[in-house]
């Protein structure tokens, strides 16, 4: 009976782990920077908002980025050790910073605006790359494009994953060239229609 | 039981001439045809004469009169008391397309209960019926009755009654069957069933099939009452064919049971008290509202509550909880996003009060929906969770809208508006001088916030404001223009949700301008919800306006010839992206989790070749239509056009092209 019972705790703690390490292996990061609420003010993928400046272009260094979540300047409220421990730090850094090598593809706005459309990013981000209720805006002034790219083959939430087979670097660089050439809005003062 | 005795001898009068009637008739035909047969080849075409036009046919010719062909002038039918049963429940209305398995009761809506109180309201289609009810409970607090065939129609109505059943909205159905098999028509043995409510049984409240009128008073009574007595949910009464059309004395005697509907549940005392203290002592506490305000009073209770702790608010949307532009309103997170659920103040939150939350489970925790699904804890693993729902006290078991269980700390079985009065009193209570400062601090950023959300929302809005096809963010804008200076009401936005601007752009303050979903998340509900939310805005002088899908349409677009014939004033513009969008989406998961990538994703899920011409379609429903528009220069005269016809009481439809969302 003892061997049994310690062969059935045995696969619980198995199971229990790899299961838990199912949801660990790519979006830990991502995880930790959404519970820890460094999206109210960062946005979700780290590409800024309002509040605060986008955590994915000019990233500082691990250390200098731990060292400013422990003592912030301006009005970011600091993270102890005890509330965001620096293993869980490195995993956020991770998350902002995709080690992924910078490619140079010369990207053709003409051509993105077709792949965007055939390969149904329009579904979720709208026409323009705007945005809507199932995706965020892609562009103007889109993220990095390794950390479009990263993002494109790695996603987290409910994104289909665009493997290389269905979209092509060259594809997705085309994608980028469009997303970039979106034209910036008016300023709101300037539209009537939007005023509170 | 005199009346007993009359009913039997009437009774067996009918079935001794039904069926002497129809072997006569039988006879009568085949002598009838041979004869002819046998005459007319003797006869020249210049002897032929026109024949007489006959009052009654030969089958019919054979067939004594009944004893009695009429009513007598001491009885009356007995669907004329139940029609005295409706009129003592106070319907306005009852929606029905006709059927014959309750065709006494209808002829005794429309002459006996002289179409008053309630009124007959025509329907191209049963799921339309009961989506109008649903959408009427929830702009006016009354739940609209409905008629249909037992079998036939009830099939029809299925869909939209799970709806309302999921939504707990109630409706109030009567279904007609001739429950007697030796009186029954041809066609009322492929209308008729055994037991007519057993297919919806699993997402009804209560059901009956009464064998009297007696006991049809009792049933009909205790129907509302049950329907109206939170957690509240459609009921059924079957209504046998002879009990409708027999005759009564008028002196029968019935009587009508006095309706009193029960006082909802309110929260254990202690319970309250404990959720109150927990409430007080916590840094970060987060309301979390969904279906709280179950009458226009909810709203101004979740404000009080709210502001005494300065507490943040998410509005999950089933009904209209919180005011959109309140500073305490956290529902929109400040970036790009949009509704349903703001999980950076769900993740900052150490106590999280449900009121009413059909899922609470999603509130706090997120699935990941890829090819491996996953689950992760949003809210804190130590955050405290209270619940306060009446879905604690009632549950079904077949149907899964009950969703998946939460863990909570504290769980007060009990109606969430009825007790919020004593939690607000208990927290009022238990605030002391330093708390209050807290309070104070704590409000005053998330004003902050909620203000930044606000001009996000607009600075989002922005983009893309002069494409074409239109943004949904342009198409909410442009409507918001032309309504924001009535007394509107958004009676339906189902299945987009215009892309969710209207809550983020729009400033909702009144229980009756946002009418939630669908429930169920069966399509088809929009169109015939909003139509029935607009015909109970109408007693009001509100302006109705519909945020309508192109898929939705589809389904039962007659809905909008009943809103034509009946005047029901409504402005319905479309978000047309040409699609059955959600489920392109659904596809696209898929074909990329299969790694073939999403070019076919639209087979099966488009609307287009040829593109529907929904203003020409409407049109011939009698409704003014303008459109498609799909340049947003065009859209304002447009809009303010049919501003101009709603006005004047008529629905109008608006069809623009979108993008998808």
């Amino acid at each position: 009976m003892e061997r049994t019972h310690l062969m059935l705790l045995t696969a619980i703690l198995v199971f229990g782990m790899s299961f838990s390490m199912v949801f660990a292996q790519d979006n830990n990061g991502q995880i930790h920077y959404l519970a820890s609420g460094c999206a109210g003010c960062h946005g979700n993928q780290g590409e800024g908002d309002v509040l605060g400046p986008s955590l994915t272009t000019g990233m500082l260094s691990l250390a200098r980025f731990v060292a400013y979540v422990r003592e912030p300047t301006g009005s970011m409220p600091p993270y102890t050790e005890e509330i965001l421990s620096d293993s869980i730090l490195d995993e956020i850094y991770d998350f902002l910073t995709p080690n992924i090598p910078q490619q140079v593809i010369n990207g053709r706005p003409d051509i993105g605006e077709q792949v965007y459309r055939s390969k149904g990013c329009y579904q979720c981000h709208a026409n323009e790359g705007q945005g809507g209720a199932q995706g965020p805006r892609l562009g103007p002034d889109p993220v990095s494009f390794p950390r479009f790219s990263w993002y494109a083959r790695n996603p987290s939430g409910g994104m289909p994953p665009y493997t290389e087979s269905v979209l092509s670097d060259q594809e997705l660089a085309d994608i980028y060239a469009f997303l970039e050439s979106r034209p910036e809005p008016l300023p709101i003062q300037e539209i009537p229609l939007l005023a509170p | 039981m005199t009346e007993s005795s009359d009913s039997k001898e009437a009774s067996i009068e009918r079935r001794k001439f039904l069926q002497h009637g129809t072997l006569a008739g039988a006879a009568a035909l085949i002598g009838s045809s041979g004869s002819e047969k046998s005459h007319s080849q003797e006869v020249s075409e210049a002897d032929i004469q026109r024949p007489v036009a006959p009052v009654i046919t030969a089958e019919d010719e054979a067939s004594p009169p009944a004893h009695a062909q009429v009513i007598a002038a001491d009885e009356r039918a007995g669907s004329d008391f139940m029609v005295d049963v409706i009129k003592s429940l106070e319907f306005d209305y009852i929606c029905a397309n006709p059927g014959s398995s309750f065709r006494g009761l209808h002829e005794s809506i429309i002459n006996y209960g002289g179409n008053e109180s309630p009124e007959l309201i025509t329907c191209c289609h049963e799921e339309s019926s009961v989506a109008m009810a649903h959408g009427y409970f929830k702009a006016e607090g009354k739940p609209l009755a409905v008629m249909a065939h037992g079998t036939v129609g009830l099939q029809h109505a299925a869909m939209a009654i799970y709806n309302a059943w999921c939504d707990r909205v109630p409706v109030y159905l009567v279904l007609g069957n001739h429950n007697d098999a030796a009186l029954r028509r041809a066609a009322e043995w492929y209308h008729g069933v055994q037991d007519a409510a057993d297919m919806v049984r699993d997402y009804v409240k209560w059901d009956d099939t009464p064998w009297s009128l007696e006991h049809f008073a009792e049933s009909a009574v205790r129907a509302y009452k049950v329907s109206m007595t939170p957690p509240m949910a459609p009921v059924v009464l079957v209504l046998d064919g002879h009990l409708q059309e027999g005759p009564i004395p008028l002196d029968s005697g019935l009587s009508i049971p006095k309706l009193t509907i029960p006082t909802p549940p309110q929260g254990d005392s202690g319970a309250v008290e404990e959720a109150a203290r927990m409430l007080v002592e916590a840094e970060f506490p987060v309301l979390v509202a969904d279906r709280a305000a179950r009458t226009p009073a909810g709203m101004s209770l979740l404000v009080e509550l709210a502001e005494a702790l300065q507490a943040a608010v998410i509005d999950g949307g089933s009904r209209l909880n919180f005011p959109t532009r309140h500073p305490l309103n956290q529902t929109h997170r400040a970036g790009n996003g949009a509704p349903p659920i703001n999980r950076e103040i769900i993740s900052q939150a150490d106590v999280i009060l449900g009121l009413e939350v059909m899922d609470f489970w999603s509130t706090v925790n997120s699935l990941r929906d890829q090819l491996h699904r996953s689950v992760s804890r949003v809210a804190k693993p130590d955050a405290k969770l209270i619940s306060i729902s009446t879905g604690d006290l009632y549950i079904r078991s077949n149907y899964q809208d009950f969703r998946r269980m939460q863990e909570v700390d504290l769980a007060i079985a009990a109606d969430a508006e009825a007790t919020m009065p004593a939690l607000i009193e208990a927290v009022k209570r238990l605030t002391t001088r330093s708390r209050r400062q807290v309070f104070e601090e704590r409000g005053q950023k998330l004003s902050q916030a909620s203000r930044l959300a606000d001009e996000n929302a607009r600075l989002a809005a922005s983009y893309a404001f002069n494409a074409s096809p239109v943004s949904t963010a342009r198409l909410c804008s442009e409507i918001w223009s032309k309504i924001k200076n009535e007394d509107w009401s958004l009676v339906s936005s189902y299945y987009s949700d215009g892309g969710g601007w209207p809550r983020r752009l729009w400033d909702f303050n009144k229980s009756y301008q946002w009418l939630g979903h669908a429930g169920g998340g069966g399509i088809g509900y929009g169109a015939p919800a909003s139509v029935g939310g607009a015909l109970a805005n109408r007693r009001h002088g509100r302006f109705s306006v519909a945020i309508q899908t192109d898929g939705d349409l589809m389904y039962a677009p007659g809905v909008l010839w009943t809103a034509a014939h009946h005047g029901i004033p409504l402005l319905s513009v479309m978000n047309n992206n040409r699609s059955y969008h959600m489920e392109v989406m659904h596809v696209q998961r898929m074909c990329n989790a299969r790694n073939r990538g999403v070019d076919r994703a639209h087979i099966g899920n488009e609307l287009g070749d040829p593109n529907i011409d929904y203003a020409q379609m409407v049109k011939g429903l009698g409704v003014y239509t303008e459109g498609p528009i799909d340049k947003p220069a065009d859209l304002g005269p447009a809009l303010e056009r049919a501003v101009a016809v709603v006005k004047r009481g008529e629905p109008a439809l608006v069809d623009v092209v979108t993008q998808v969302r």
